[in-house]
């Protein structure tokens, strides 16, 4: 009995000093300011929240297939977080979705709440509206009536840019306003520079959502 | 049944081997003495010279001719296990976030081989699925439920009674760990699932009419940056707990 006392004292000592650390993952700031000018304030999806993206087909122009640009988009911005912050799946009805896309020619499928809809001449806008009261975001009635739970809607347009590749950076770009980035980097080399011509997320791109993700949010939408 | 109770190598084992084996015998045979406990040396030296590849053709030769073979292990008996598994942290982000595993069932078999009156060798295979939580706490102290992580090990062991109902054991094995493939921890550990292991654990026999007894174990494992692209820039040692009962002798 004394022998085995003798060989469990190293063994609690080898298990108190291996037990010092846990695998880390070091701290990370912001490539970019991410919260929108306009708001003043960031805004996020609920964490661990699956995001219904509806893809609205009307009024599409020739030669731009939007589902497939959303899809693609949908994948690259889920390579960019690493603790499954959201995901984004397209749905079949406006009535599933948390997002819809649409082209700048389709008509609305919700009406903009107590918010009025940006003009401009934007190639995209990524658009909700913040509750009068409280840090939340509007829910967006259907027009067509019956339960919806929409509180974003982005529309594209493919006038604006001059080719498909570019459409693709743009819708890329606006589904990063729509996990979080509010903002505009001032690197020609991220999708969320003002004027996209990438088609993934950079690394500058990834880092500044995980931050916000990673914040208490401004909104919650 | 004969036992032969000298570890003296085998006539047949070459000089340098003899020379070699003589000189574990007697620091083996000093360790016994301290401890009082002679079948140790037998142990010892069966675990050295598996581990040590110029002493195998030692191991590997044939007793003297008219000398009967000394049985070195007991016939092997399987134990079943069954039990609860929690752990620690897999990994912890500087900015508030932790996935952990959940507490989950365990369920194992082991094999086990006597060696001497207090002594065995074990070889046991244990599996759990528990669902890995991310805990947002830099977020608001959100928690997501992030999916199953399969959880299998294999350990070979040694196991020692210390007292009629208490036995201690050690072991080194492998891990397998398959995690969902959106967190990070396993979506980045691609490169190898498998992980070595350090299992150190217990056993109290709860009653003596049935082979059951009440079974603890920690285990440790290093998790984290097995590829570049990981974000685990620091990998770190991962701990892990089993409770449960064992049956069978």
């Amino acid at each position: 009995m004394a022998a085995s006392v003798r060989w469990l004292r190293p063994a609690a000592l080898a298990v108190a000093l291996l037990a010092c650390d846990a695998p880390t993952v070091p701290p990370e700031a912001p490539a970019y300011d991410p919260v929108s000018p306009a708001l003043g304030r960031s805004y996020r999806w609920p964490l661990g929240r699956t995001i219904g993206v509806y893809v609205d087909p009307t009024a599409a122009p020739d030669r731009s297939d939007l589902a497939d640009a959303t899809r693609r988009a949908s994948e690259q911005w889920a390579q960019a977080i690493h603790y499954g912050e959201f995901t984004l799946r397209l749905v079949s009805s406006p009535a599933e979705a948390d997002v819809i896309v649409h082209h700048a020619d389709a008509p609305l499928l919700v009406s903009t709440g107590g918010c009025s809809y940006p003009g401009g001449g934007a190639g995209g806008v990524t658009f909700f509206c913040p509750a009068l009261a409280g840090d939340s975001a509007e829910t967006l009635p259907l027009l067509v009536g019956g339960p919806g739970r929409v509180k974003v809607d982005v529309r594209v347009d493919r006038g604006r840019v001059d080719s498909e590749h570019a459409f693709r950076a743009l819708v890329a770009h606006e589904l990063g306003h729509v996990v979080g980035i509010g903002a505009h980097s001032d690197d020609p080399a991220d999708l969320m520079f003002g004027a996209p011509g990438v088609l993934a997320p950079s690394a500058r791109d990834a880092r500044t959502l995980r931050y916000v993700l990673h914040q208490p949010p401004g909104y919650t939408l | 049944m004969s036992r032969r109770r000298s570890t003296a190598p085998s006539p047949h084992a070459p000089p340098r081997c003899r020379a070699r084996v003589s000189s574990l015998r007697s620091a083996v045979t000093t360790l016994s003495t301290r401890t009082g406990v002679p079948l140790l040396s037998r142990v010892a030296i069966c675990v050295l010279l598996a581990a040590t590849p110029p002493l195998v053709p030692c191991a590997l030769a044939q007793p003297a001719a008219g000398q009967p073979a000394a049985p070195r292990f007991g016939r092997p008996t399987l134990r079943a296990l069954a039990g609860l598994a929690f752990g620690t942290a897999y990994a912890e982000d500087a900015n508030g976030t932790t996935v952990s595993p959940g507490l989950a069932p365990l369920v194992g078999v082991e094999g086990a081989s006597r060696v001497g009156a207090r002594t065995a060798l074990t070889l046991s295979l244990r599996a759990s699925r528990p669902g890995a939580t991310v805990e947002f706490e830099g977020a608001g102290s959100r928690e997501v439920e992030g999916g199953g992580v399969t959880t299998v090990d294999v350990v070979l062991g040694a196991e020692r009674l210390v007292h009629d109902l208490v036995a201690v054991r050690g072991g080194v094995g492998l891990l397998y760990l398959k995690g969902p493939e959106a967190l990070a921890p396993f979506r980045f550990n691609n490169a190898s699932s498998v992980r070595p292991l350090l299992d150190l654990g217990g056993d109290v026999r709860l009653t003596r009419r049935y082979p059951l007894s009440a079974s603890v174990a920690w285990q440790g494992f290093r998790y984290g940056a097995a590829t570049v692209a990981d974000p685990i820039d620091e990998a770190g040692l991962v701990q892990r707990w089993t409770v449960g009962v064992r049956y069978g002798r």
